[in-house]
């Protein structure tokens, strides 16, 4: 247990209600002059109420700096706009409290005024540390290009058309790191001292070693979900798949950086998912096969089939005929073949299958196991199934061949 | 007046942290996609791709005696009679029945050993069907446990610690991985008594007990008489929608006592009830070995036809496992040998040696062996030096646990493998330069294979992290392999 650590992170949560509170108070002193309307009597002390959760929002926000992990400069900044946002609201409180209702009148430039400071104070001490959160790029990331240009940030040029266009860092692994890791691991937030700001700063977590063993990135994002060190952490979205084979794929070609794709080592495979992350067009998409819908495994146990899942994650599946002793019928054989994709193990030991029903399992392009043993099964039959799939292993004991 | 107590306290965080839970669950840790149909147990799926789908364990209770049956120490019969250096004991801790000795004569074995297959696995001449297909086993010679006695060390394979109280194996797989057939219990456990020490050491329920898990996971055991489950048939003059109707309204009384009480135990009742009644029709089916052919009996050995013997229940574990049993642990008793090595061996292990190896070739032949992991071995070795008094005629050994030998077969290990060296004593266990080295749990020691590497490396084999299975009771996760553990990719494919 850290208390200060546990403390600290309560800052992120406070925060909002200085935020809110102080907002709406000067908000509503500004709105008070505008319609010349008399000051309500709670204001006085709602300025008082902003001003001390203020005070304690910057106290977790004390202990959350003494966790480490962000930049120096950024704490002392928004620090120093936060002890701002604290004064002027115990002036506020401390100033209109002394104005009678019947002073108001002489004293409305000075609340105004004060109460724009307070809401620019806000507004600064917000920014500053929502930067240090979420990155510095977090808002204007996704805007059009004149926003970026307007915002000082570098605008990459339009996308790439070709893979020989491609750049392998800027195109198609920074994306993916700013999208899975840059909010912990920045400049102004570097988690566990790691940064993904920069090609530089991310080979340092990637390691100069080189090759896919020695990456510490790729070890983490690799782990099992459940394993303390697994990145993104603390059930944050993680990486899918195709990134996580990118990222592999980048690293074993030595993890450059202004480097054509085109230059690279690809596969067929690895091509396409190439193509399809930098939009380059649907020429191939990935076929991904979805999950098994619970009304057909419902359909599937009702004709007699024991499924389960064989991978966690995988939507591929194991499935025993149960009621062997039953018909192995056309409508069963019909209902299976709905999931056809999905069959990596199959028995139907015992079973009453035909040789005409076991060449219909050569539209099983994933299974890997078949049984059929003790079954009428012809030798031919068996042969010509084997013959569709190489790989399969089929099991034949006790058939008629 | 009734009597009824309202939900305890204990019960009514139950049930809150089994909602909590059911949160945990869809954040992280266990899968996201969960489908009922199709996920099953704790962890819905394995963690990776299995490579064994259900596992035989063949426990030898007792400890085989290494020196006699696998590990062949020349040395051992050169210097028979002689005293065991005490450089080779080194300190290390012995029983209370041997401690006081005044003497460690070294022991050579009875027996001559040959070696067999294309690997050159030694073997005595006890075992002369298992040395027939030692192409198939993958012999471990550095097994190494850190009990001492009978109960503590079976207690520790079987359940990952030395006290009571801790879920065994099976149990812990049939809760991770659900069962693969409705109409079986997932964890079945059959006894055998070795004709060699017919009175020694007894067995325990226990070791096949669910411990903390809830119930349902504990294995459940066939009687070793004719009739495997007892009570299973309806009585004379009940019919089976009679008992159906009763059922059904045993079940409508439970279901109102949980939602009193919500006592997990009575959902673990009901399923129970359920699962008998199934078995009603399942048993007889899987237990009739009068449709087993003549040539069975002659791969597994005469005594397959009595039922009760270790060489019925090997052929009872093949018929399970084409029923998709998931996990089936026989025990052998009998292996205690502190004096009379020379009559009860050959009694022991002929009890054992042409079942074992018949299963083996069963399961082989039936296409069954690359997904079935079979498992041979007791809870430690015995010593080097001997037990009692060394006459011409007779010699003992006494318990030994910082070696002995084990084998495996199928699902995923390398067959044809021998893991590990002794030293020529065979009393400790040596690195390949031949320096004694020491298993200790607390970390992994290349060449030793600790309980508990043993224990992670089969649940490896069945496609689990052994760290990611875990069960929270009293305020903290458990697991099999405690805090230990460590899989020993030497013996894997």
């Amino acid at each position: 247990m850290d208390l200060i650590q546990f403390l600290g992170r309560f800052h992120v949560l406070l925060l909002h209600l200085p935020l809110g509170i102080l907002l709406m108070v000067a908000c509503l002193e500004i709105y008070a002059v505008y319609k010349k309307q008399a000051r309500p009597p709670l204001v006085k002390t709602v300025w008082l109420w902003g001003a001390i959760s203020a005070a304690g929002a910057a106290l977790l926000g004390y202990l959350l700096s003494l966790g480490g992990g962000y930049n120096e400069q950024a704490i002392a900044t928004h620090r120093n706009w936060a002890i701002g946002v604290i004064l002027c609201a115990f002036l506020c409180w401390f100033y209109f409290g002394k104005i009678s209702t019947k002073d108001e009148h002489k004293h409305r430039k000075s609340i105004v005024s004060l109460s724009l400071l307070q809401l620019f104070l806000l507004f600064a001490t917000g920014h500053y540390g929502a930067n240090m959160t979420h990155g510095e790029t977090f808002l204007v990331e996704h805007a059009p290009n004149f926003v970026k240009k307007l915002t000082g940030m570098e605008v990459q040029g339009d996308n790439p058309s070709s893979l020989d266009e491609a750049s392998v860092y800027p195109h198609i692994i920074e994306p993916i790191l700013q999208q899975r890791c840059s909010s912990c691991h920045n400049d102004s937030k570097a988690k566990g001292e790691y940064s993904v700001a920069s090609y530089e700063a991310t080979m340092m977590a990637v390691g100069t070693r080189g090759g896919l063993e020695n990456s510490e990135l790729y070890r983490r994002i690799t782990l099992p979900e459940y394993h303390d060190d697994f990145m993104p952490a603390d059930g944050k979205t993680p990486l899918t798949e195709q990134q996580v084979t990118l990222i592999g794929w980048w690293i074993e070609n030595g993890a450059q950086n202004i480097t054509s794709v085109s230059s690279l080592n690809t596969s067929e495979d690895l091509t396409s998912l190439l193509i399809e992350t930098l939009g380059l067009g649907e020429l191939k998409v990935i076929k991904t096969i979805d999950e098994i819908s619970p009304q057909l495994v419902a359909e599937l146990e009702q004709a007699g089939f024991h499924i389960s899942r064989v991978q966690q994650g995988k939507p591929y599946v194991s499935v025993i005929y149960a009621d062997y002793a039953k018909e192995f019928s056309d409508e069963k054989l019909q209902s299976l073949l709905k999931i056809n994709e999905h069959l990596m193990w199959l028995k139907l030991s015992k079973s009453s299958i035909t040789d005409t029903q076991l060449l219909r399992f050569a539209s099983a392009g994933n299974l890997l196991n078949l049984d059929v043993s003790h079954t009428k099964l012809s030798q031919e039959a068996i042969d010509k199934l084997q013959k569709s799939n190489e790989k399969m292993v089929i099991n034949s004991f006790n058939t008629q061949g | 007046m009734t009597n009824a107590k309202s939900i305890s306290r204990r019960e009514f965080l139950r049930s809150g942290a089994g909602l909590m839970a059911g949160a945990a669950a869809m954040s992280g840790g266990v899968p996201m996609l969960a489908n009922a149909g199709i996920d099953h147990g704790y962890l819905g799926s394995p963690h990776f791709l299995p490579k064994a789908k259900r596992v035989i364990y063949l426990f030898q209770s007792g400890a085989p005696s290494t020196q006699d049956l696998f590990d062949y120490k020349p040395l051992l019969r050169e210097q028979h009679k002689q005293e065991l250096p005490d450089w080779v004991i080194n300190g290390q801790r012995l029983t209370g029945m041997t401690a006081d000795q005044n003497s460690f004569p070294i022991c050579g074995s009875k027996w001559d050993f040959k070696q067999y297959g294309e690997n050159g696995a030694w073997f005595s001449d006890l075992l002369p069907n298992i040395a027939g297909i030692s192409d198939d086993l993958c012999i471990i010679n550095s097994m190494a446990t850190d009990a001492i006695n009978h109960d503590p060390a079976i207690t520790l394979m079987q359940t990952g610690f030395m006290l009571p109280g801790r879920p065994s194996f099976g149990a812990w797989v049939s809760y991770g991985l659900g069962s693969q057939n409705n109409s079986l219990p997932s964890f079945i456990v059959m006894t055998s008594r070795g004709t060699g020490r017919p009175n020694g050491q007894p067995l325990y329920s226990r070791l096949w007990g669910s411990g903390f898990l809830p119930s349902d996971y504990q294995g459940v055991q066939f009687r070793s008489g004719a009739d495997s489950v007892l009570y299973l048939n309806n009585p004379s003059g009940i019919e089976g929608l009679t008992r159906r109707r009763m059922l059904d309204t045993i079940m409508k009384l439970n279901q109102k006592e949980y939602q009193r009480s919500g006592d997990h135990e009575i959902l673990s009742r009901i399923s129970q009830y359920e699962m008998s009644y199934r078995m009603q029709d399942s048993i007889p089916d899987a237990t009739n070995l009068k449709d087993e052919p003549e040539h069975t009996f002659k791969l597994y050995g005469e005594d397959a036809r009595t039922p009760g013997t270790y060489a019925a229940n090997c052929l009872m574990a093949r018929r399970l496992v084409e029923r998709d049993v998931r996990f089936i642990q026989l025990y052998h008793t009998g292996w205690d040998q502190h004096g009379n090595m020379p009559g009860a061996l050959p009694k022991q292990a002929r009890d054992v040696d042409q079942a074992t190896a018949g299963l083996i070739t069963d399961l082989k032949q039936r296409g069954l062996l690359d997904d079935t992991l079979v498992v041979w071995g007791g809870e430690f070795g015995r010593t080097s030096y001997c037990q009692g008094e060394l006459t011409e005629k007779n010699y003992g050994r006494d318990h030994h646990p910082r070696c002995f030998t084990m084998f495996m077969a199928g699902g995923g290990v390398k067959s044809g493998l021998i893991y590990g060296k002794t030293d020529d004593y065979g009393y400790n266990i040596v690195n390949a330069d031949g320096q004694p080295i020491a298993g200790d749990k607390h970390h992994y020691v290349p060449g030793v294979v600790h309980i508990y590497d043993l224990q992670a490396t089969i649940m490896h084999l069945l496609g689990i992290d052994h760290t990611g299975l875990t069960y929270k009771y009293q305020g903290r996760r458990f697991r099999l392999t405690d805090v230990h553990g460590h899989v020993v990719k030497e013996l894997l494919v």
